[in-house]
């Protein structure tokens, strides 16, 4: 909300400079925003336009001639809403202004313009440019646009969302004038009486927790005097007519939304009902609405006048004519009010003051204060009323509080008289019992209701600058070891050494990244409300991302890699949660040789946490993978990751040339079935070794060859897929290292070993030796 | 006396010795077959029996002298050739070893929750981790925030066909957290939260945060105040300073904002250039909320709020490491571009 700074003075005995009151503010827990400062330069003034003419030489200008004071102005001007007789700010040669642009005498196709008729926005004062300002008619010519348009300085800040006390001036001043010990002067009127009755219609009690409603008989047509449009501005809120910028005002003031319908646009006595089925309603921003049943509305015998809480009907609108209107001072239902809001779209500010609950005991006083402003300003009288429904009691909540309490709780002494003297600054009623405090807030803080309530209140008067800082005692029972940081730090490591990049990518990816690679987009989880389809899709994998991810940076480098930790979502039942699995993932573009790569990286984390993965051959994935250079990762039997180059089509389908290889591990899987290493004494004996070069079927893979001959911890040395050898054959080379622990072996007994090894490969692969 | 001559002479003309052939022509002079000393060594033969032995043994001596002087000098001669070969550049030892794209780069805003967590290590906490998608109680009700309640609009939410949403907040392992674990409880919980929000220089609709925890019997907010102050120095540096603001959260009472002093103008508002742009000449940057666990939630989750007290606090790393890497725009951190990644 924005507060001008002079309106929040006018309740303060000792004014303040607005940084003084910002202070104070952000001490009491409003957060400042921004101090602004709206000041016009003087060269902008009231004019009055005398004539329009079309421009000789543009469809789209017009040249006005405008009166200020002793003398008329040529200006050349684009609005679509200019008019002869109109009052309007005239920005005059030399005049600066708010955003920063200098206004000079210039010749605009040819036609002389001595200055800018100005538009809202122009001004400063806010968003409208479609057309320029045009102001009321009894301004004077000549006179300082200032007088009547500047805001001063206006606070603007955040409030809590559990405070509606918050969202008016004399709420916000009562917490500034309690942090500079100051009384603030605000005294609310005395409810007003009259001898009339008026008869409301049905209030539903569960919508409306009270209702009044006074009719009140307006001089029509009166305009707002210059200082309550000046406040209305500073605060935000745009002027309109007199008896409507009053119940602005006292909303503003006080926190309370207050309607006024036009009693002559309404038919019988008005209630508070629930919107009926296909019921349609134009409000006051011109817009029909179709109702929802859930929707509260006020109505007559005929028709809904307004959404409640939310925003007037048009049916009912009070505009210069109006004579008597009926004024309208209630609360509602917050939830439902809520709801309403965010169903029509539609965040008045009304809808925002009851979302947060305005309590019974404020009615009057707003109906009160309005009526005051009316029969000031307006030549407002009572006709009948108020009416006064209420479904609701006043509550009062004792709040027992022990000082001793509120002292551990903050961390340092506060006695019973220091507690007491803080919060009677705000009001608040504290009354000794015992060691205890009966403490009583006041009816607008409805959302106190215990001792940490109290707790807060107090330290927020004391201060946080008087919190001392201590660090908690800590007496573990049990010590909890995180082994997965680490781990993940050391796998980082392994694989930061192969050059590659951290990513973190996006967790929602899009429709298309899954059909592009021909993933099914129906067995994801999916946003109901994405920012946009970019990011609609829960990924389950990292291949999606990770693709975009290099072809966005193809441009880069020939060859890199990327790899990231992330959780994927695999869905389960029906509004359950997923699964969340943790993953690393890495993407490798190579000229050529990508799948050695992430096979590099697979066998250094299989090493560096010594785990045996098993890499199954097989296309992990009918389009996007490569039906060949690829597998599936097995620990313990169980599926645990993905490894291959990428199909050549969904390569070039991203624009990239070369091998793109993937590989993504399930971190959790891997993690738990980390063992520590063991050492093998190794024999203070010279060993020999023995090569076996033999020819297998090119389906033959090694991880077969190193389980068949496990006992003689076989190494690989390389294999051959030349087109001298056989159709379907590869070569594969074997090393064999044979020692023992206490005497050195003999060539025999070596090649004797060597031996019952090829046979095991001959009876098990019909290996041939080379 | 003649001999000593002889090797005086000797000694001279290898001393001024510099290239290998001086040496061998200087080693022919003396010890070749019509050498001085080859000469010297033949005449003895010619002298008295008597003479014999002793000018043997002299022109012995000499020749040996003479041969380890000859050694020594073609050593020296052989070294300062090797030096003026060696002194040769052929190497250009400033130059990049290999380009810094391929060292491998661990990604900022990682690398700044590691080190948080290293940081809260020493302070005693436990890392804990939970899910990323959520359900309303978890996310919202158990901690304070009801449906219908415009507290909701404080985090713009995203919601999954079919239910659930991806958390707002870090603080739902408060909640699952303490279901399963009595106090005393001193934990954190880093990961990644998803706000429905549009993304600007210091906005993204995905972030982490770091939640922080600890509950136990005369948990106060003097506590929590030194604890951030720690943590805050843990991070930002010994000299770092940290103040609480009042604020609002429906699930801690009070309720507080941390500001830390600004790391680029030490919290004095202005640098060389003028005003501080990072604080806004404030001194202070907003660095995240905390506050006393409310009792409420403490009795959402069956712990007696009157025998244990607590609070908590979250933060999000990626404006840290915008600072302190000083990154003007945090939707860098994720598009991934490596170009900016590999300067890190």
């Amino acid at each position: 909300m924005k507060y001008p700074v002079e309106w929040l003075n006018e309740y303060l005995p000792k004014k303040l400079a607005a940084r003084e009151m910002a202070d104070a503010m952000e001490l009491a827990g409003i957060e400042v925003e921004e101090i602004s400062s709206h000041q016009l330069d003087d060269l902008i003034v009231i004019g009055k336009v005398k004539s329009v003419d079309p421009h000789p030489d543009a469809d789209k200008l017009r040249i006005a001639v405008v009166d200020v004071k002793n003398s008329t102005s040529s200006i050349v001007c684009g609005a679509p809403n200019l008019e002869p007789g109109q009052t309007v700010a005239v920005a005059q040669a030399g005049a600066v202004m708010p955003d920063g642009m200098k206004i000079t005498k210039t010749k605009i196709r040819g036609v002389e313009s001595n200055g800018m008729i100005c538009s809202e926005k122009e001004l400063g004062l806010g968003d409208d440019h479609e057309g320029i300002m045009i102001l009321p008619a009894d301004l004077k010519a000549g006179s300082k646009a200032s007088t009547i348009l500047e805001g001063g300085e206006v606070i603007d800040a955040t409030t809590a969302a559990n405070r509606w006390d918050l969202n008016s001036l004399v709420g916000v001043v009562r917490e500034i004038a309690a942090q500079v010990n100051q009384k603030m002067t605000f005294d609310a009127p005395a409810p007003i009486k009259s001898s009339k009755a008026l008869k409301l219609g049905k209030v539903d009690g569960k919508l409306s927790g009270r209702y009044m409603l006074t009719r009140l008989s307006v001089e029509p047509g009166r305009q707002s005097p210059d200082w309550l449009v000046r406040r209305l501005r500073g605060a935000g809120v745009r002027p309109i007519g007199l008896v409507v910028d009053i119940t602005n005002y006292v909303m503003l003031e006080l926190g309370q939304p207050l309607h006024a319908f036009d009693a002559s646009k309404t038919e019988g006595a008005i209630g508070v009902r629930l919107a009926s089925k296909g019921e349609k309603l134009v409000t006051l921003d011109g817009k029909e609405r179709s109702l929802h049943h859930a929707d509260v509305v006020i109505a007559d015998d005929k028709k809904a006048l307004g959404l409640a809480g939310v925003m007037g009907a048009a049916n009912s609108e009070v505009d210069d004519t109006t004579t008597e209107i009926l004024l309208e001072s209630a609360t509602f239902n917050r939830a439902m009010i809520r709801q309403s809001a965010l169903r029509h779209g539609l965040r008045s500010d009304a809808s925002a003051r009851f979302e947060r609950g305005v309590p019974i005991d404020l009615q009057p006083i707003g109906l009160a204060r309005a009526t005051q402003l009316l029969q000031k300003y307006a030549s407002g009288k009572i006709v009948a009323g108020p009416a006064d429904f209420h479904s609701q009691k006043s509550t009062v909540t004792n709040i027992s509080v022990r000082p001793e309490r509120i002292s551990r709780l903050l961390g340092f002494e506060l006695s019973s008289s220091e507690i007491k003297k803080q919060l009677i600054k705000l009001d608040w009623v504290v009354k000794p019992s015992g060691s205890k405090l009966t403490v009583v807030a006041p009816w607008w803080r409805t959302e106190v209701k215990d001792e940490a309530d109290v707790a807060e209140e107090v330290m927020k008067l004391e201060g946080y600058d008087k919190l001392p800082a201590k660090l908690p005692h800590w007496r573990p029972q049990e010590v909890q070891f995180d082994r997965f940081c680490a781990a993940k730090w050391q796998a980082k490591s392994v694989l930061r050494s192969l050059g590659w990049f951290e990513t973190v990518t996006y967790s929602f990816i899009s429709e298309k990244q899954l059909t592009d690679l021909g993933m099914k987009p129906e067995s994801y989880l999916k946003l109901k409300n994405p920012m946009s389809s970019e990011q609609a899709y829960l990924r389950v994998s990292l291949l999606p991302s990770l693709l975009s991810a290099t072809s966005v940076n193809r441009g880069y480098s020939r060859e890199f890699g990327m790899f990231e930790f992330s959780k994927v979502y695999q869905k389960t039942a029906d509004g359950k949660l997923p699964d969340e699995i943790s993953v690393v993932a890495a993407l490798v573009v190579a000229p050529n040789n990508g799948y050695r790569q992430v096979k590099s990286a697979l066998d250094r984390l299989c090493y560096e946490f010594n785990v045996d993965v098993e890499v199954r051959p097989g296309a992990f994935h009918s389009k996007a993978a490569h039906p060949a250079n690829s597998g599936m990762l097995y620990l313990n039997g169980q599926h645990a990751g993905v490894i291959g180059q990428l199909h050549p089509s969904a390569v070039s389908a991203q624009k990239l040339r070369g091998e793109v290889s993937f590989l993504e591990l399930n971190w959790d899987k891997f993690l738990a079935a980390a063992k520590p290493k063991v050492y093998r004494e190794i024999s203070r004996f010279p060993s020999i070794t023995r090569d076996l070069s033999v020819v297998v079927n090119r389906q033959v893979t090694w991880f077969e060859i190193e389980e068949a001959l496990k006992d003689l911890a076989p190494q690989f040395i390389g294999d051959f897929y030349g087109k001298d050898l056989p159709e379907g054959k590869k070569v594969m080379t074997v090393r064999l290292e044979f020692s023992d622990l206490s005497r050195t072996l003999t060539d025999d007994e070596a090649d004797a070993a060597a031996s019952k090894a090829l046979e095991i490969l001959k009876n098990k692969f019909s290996a041939q030796l080379r | 006396m003649n001999d000593q001559r002889e090797l005086a002479n000797f000694l001279e003309e290898i001393n001024s010795a510099q290239q290998p052939r001086q040496l061998h022509e200087l080693r022919v002079k003396y010890l070749g077959r019509q050498g001085v000393v080859t000469a010297k060594l033949k005449s003895v033969g010619e002298l008295p029996e008597a003479e014999r032995k002793a000018a043997g043994a002299s022109a012995n001596q000499l020749r040996g002298q003479i041969e380890r002087a000859l050694a020594e000098a073609e050593a020296r001669i052989q070294g300062r050739q090797l030096e003026d070969q060696l002194k040769q550049v052929n190497i250009d030892v400033t130059a990049p070893a290999d380009a810094a794209a391929g060292f491998g780069h661990a990604h900022p805003v990682t690398s700044l929750i590691d080190e948080a967590v290293r940081v809260f290590w020493q302070m005693g906490f436990t890392v804990v981790d939970g899910p990323e998608i959520e359900n309303e109680w978890y996310n919202f009700e158990a901690l304070n925030i009801p449906a219908d309640h415009p507290a909701r609009d404080m985090q713009d939410t995203f919601y999954l066909e079919g239910g659930n949403l991806p958390r707002t907040h870090t603080s739902n392992l408060q909640i699952r957290h303490m279901e399963n674990h009595k106090p005393p409880i001193r934990i954190i919980a880093p990961g990644k939260v998803y706000r429905n929000e549009d993304e600007d220089a210091r906005h993204v609709w995905m972030f982490h945060q770091i939640e922080g925890l600890v509950v136990d019997e005369g948990i106060s907010l003097a506590d929590l105040k030194g604890t951030l102050l720690a943590m805050m120095q843990g991070l930002l540096g010994d000299d770092t300073d940290v103040r609480l603001r009042p604020s609002f959260f429906p699930y801690t009472e009070p309720s507080v904002e941390m500001d830390a002093t600004c790391v680029v103008c030490g919290g004095r508002g202005v640098v060389a250039a003028g005003s501080c742009k990072t604080c806004s000449g404030t001194g202070w940057l907003e660095l995240g909320g905390a506050g006393m666990v409310h009792p409420q939630v403490l009795r959402n989750v069956g712990i007696d709020p009157e025998k244990y007290t607590g609070f908590a606090f979250g933060f999000g790393p990626e404006r840290i490491a915008a600072i302190k890497y000083d990154v003007p725009d945090i939707r860098e951190f994720w598009r991934p571009n490596l170009k900016f990644l590999e300067q890190f």
